[in-house]
């Protein structure tokens, strides 16, 4: 440890930061209040660890973020599939994200088994509601590129869920329209 | 944004007010930043923050207000802590082999008696964590929730985990009190026979000392919470008499090491003024001695306050 941690400063970076990144971990678990408060508190105590240790980052908001980020993946992690619903989560209406804990959960414990590069752009177009061109500037992609690989990634993510363990095996996420996920273009805004 | 992602207000209130308390629990524990020079030892301060880390790990760190909610926080808080028990096994078992190892080489002759010494205080540590974490997690299975480890909590199932894990604890000042006396007789036998400066013996002695504050805070500990068990202090009275030990500890280290400071800055004087050591090795003594009598006096301060809370509660107790 490094000695004595500034209370005033601490306490300056927590308001400041607290609504942000309580907003951002309530969108990942479909407004669960209670999990949110948990996985928010618990960042903020590994902060005070690691900030003693290391002092304070630049940007503590990022540094929270990511913590949370961690925090959230690894409870998707430890969820036992067989407490969950697929049924709850319609993806193939592209407008309809988890916006319940049910249907969070069981997106939440698909994209911690994706892959980063797929988990990460869902994160920023659904949950950071980022428009496409916001994403192709800041990743140094075309629009286009973003738009293919969003598409994939959720043809990832549908694929994990239908495969979920505790999913019944004759049944099939409902589809909007009546075409299967494969068959549509990833709307983006 | 969104009403439905706005934290509610009171949580707000609450975490800030679980950040600050931590925070200033923190800071209470943490060593100085101004450290005597002297051999390797483990500074009482050090052990007591190891310690509190080890017993609270994560709990004090989640606080009381993080109640797990059903099976599922349950089964994530007792995987967590299987895998901290599991590392706290595995150090003790290296811990245990490098004493083995030590005893062996003492008994040949090949290392000295006060390296076995240092040795059995870093197993007595190890030991006392792995056990500490243990019964956390014997603590979580009970309840499902962050084990608790104020001196003002609740029995678990008619268990005092509390008292256990404070128990369980003091085998570590132990440990280094053994240590420290041990390492104090060899500073004294080398002063007789001139191979030493008295200003080692007096850094022994402080060492000694802080270790004997760190033992005698634990026993007063078990005590307040004996009293808080026997309904003779309620839970705020119960805190603020561990608040008045802890600062009395803090208090009594201090004193020892400022005793030490001052006598190093004499020291440092007289090679100046006999021309053995250079200007700037007098001021960082004396710096270091400043820096400690501050220490001591926010220390003084934090005793008087806590002592006129307990004065003002008096009829409450």
């Amino acid at each position: 440890m490094t000695g004595p941690l500034p209370e005033q400063d601490l306490i300056l970076a927590y308001r400041e930061t607290i609504r942000p990144l309580y907003a951002y971990v309530s969108r990942r678990v479909g407004g669960d209040f209670n999990l949110a408060e948990d996985l928010v508190q618990e960042t903020w105590m590994r902060a005070l660890d690691d900030w003693q240790a290391k002092g304070r980052p630049d940007d503590p908001l990022a540094w929270l973020r990511r913590v949370a980020h961690n925090l959230l993946v690894s409870h998707y992690r430890r969820i036992k599939d067989q407490a969950l619903d697929p049924s709850v989560m319609d993806l193939a209406d592209e407008r309809s994200w988890p916006s319940t804990p049910d249907a969070a959960a069981v997106v939440g414990w698909a994209m911690a088994r994706l892959r980063l590069v797929h988990a990460e752009i869902l994160e920023d177009f659904y949950f950071d509601e980022k428009p496409v061109q916001q994403i192709a500037a800041e990743r140094g992609l075309s629009e286009r590129a973003v738009e293919g690989r969003l598409r994939r990634a959720r043809a990832k993510l549908r694929d994990k869920i239908e495969h979920m363990p505790s999913r019944p095996a004759d049944s099939r996420l409902r589809t909007a329209g009546g075409g299967t996920e494969h068959e549509r273009q990833t709307r983006t805004r | 944004m969104n009403g439905k992602h706005e934290p509610d207000s009171e949580f707000l209130e609450k975490l800030e007010w679980q950040i600050s308390r931590e925070v200033r629990r923190r800071n209470r524990t943490a060593p100085p930043r101004s450290r005597m020079k002297g051999p390797r030892s483990v500074p009482a301060f050090a052990v007591i923050g190891l310690m509190l880390l080890s017993m609270g790990a994560g709990a004090a760190a989640v606080a009381a207000a993080y109640q797990a909610q059903g099976g599922e926080r349950r089964d994530i808080l007792t995987s967590g802590f299987e895998r901290r028990v599991q590392l706290a096994r595995e150090r003790l078992a290296m811990t245990t082999e490098q004493l083995q190892a030590t005893e062996r080489r003492v008994s040949l002759g090949a290392a000295k008696r006060e390296d076995l010494l240092d040795w059995r205080a870093k197993a007595a540590e190890a030991e006392a964590q792995l056990k500490s974490l243990e019964l956390e997690l014997e603590e979580i299975r009970i309840t499902g929730h962050e084990p608790l480890s104020d001196i003002s909590s609740p029995l678990v199932s008619g268990r005092d985990f509390v008292n256990e894990r404070l128990r369980v604890g003091m085998t570590i000042p132990e440990a280094a009190l053994e240590l420290e006396q041990a390492r104090m007789r060899e500073a004294e036998k080398r002063f007789s026979l001139g191979t030493a400066e008295y200003l080692d013996v007096e850094a022994a002695r402080a060492r000694a000392v802080e270790a004997e504050a760190a033992l005698e805070a634990f026993r007063r500990k078990v005590s307040i919470r004996q009293l808080f068990l026997n309904r003779k202090l309620d839970a705020v009275a119960a805190d603020l008499r561990v608040l008045e030990a802890e600062a009395a500890l803090r208090r009594k280290s201090l004193g020892s090491q400022v005793e030490l400071a001052r006598k190093e800055l004499e020291r440092a004087v007289k090679k100046f003024e006999l021309g053995t050591s250079q200007k700037v090795q007098q001021a960082e003594a004396a710096l270091r001695m400043q820096l400690l009598e501050a220490e001591l006096a926010k220390t003084e301060l934090d005793l008087a306050l806590v002592r006129r809370q307990i004065e003002q509660r008096g009829g409450k107790e």
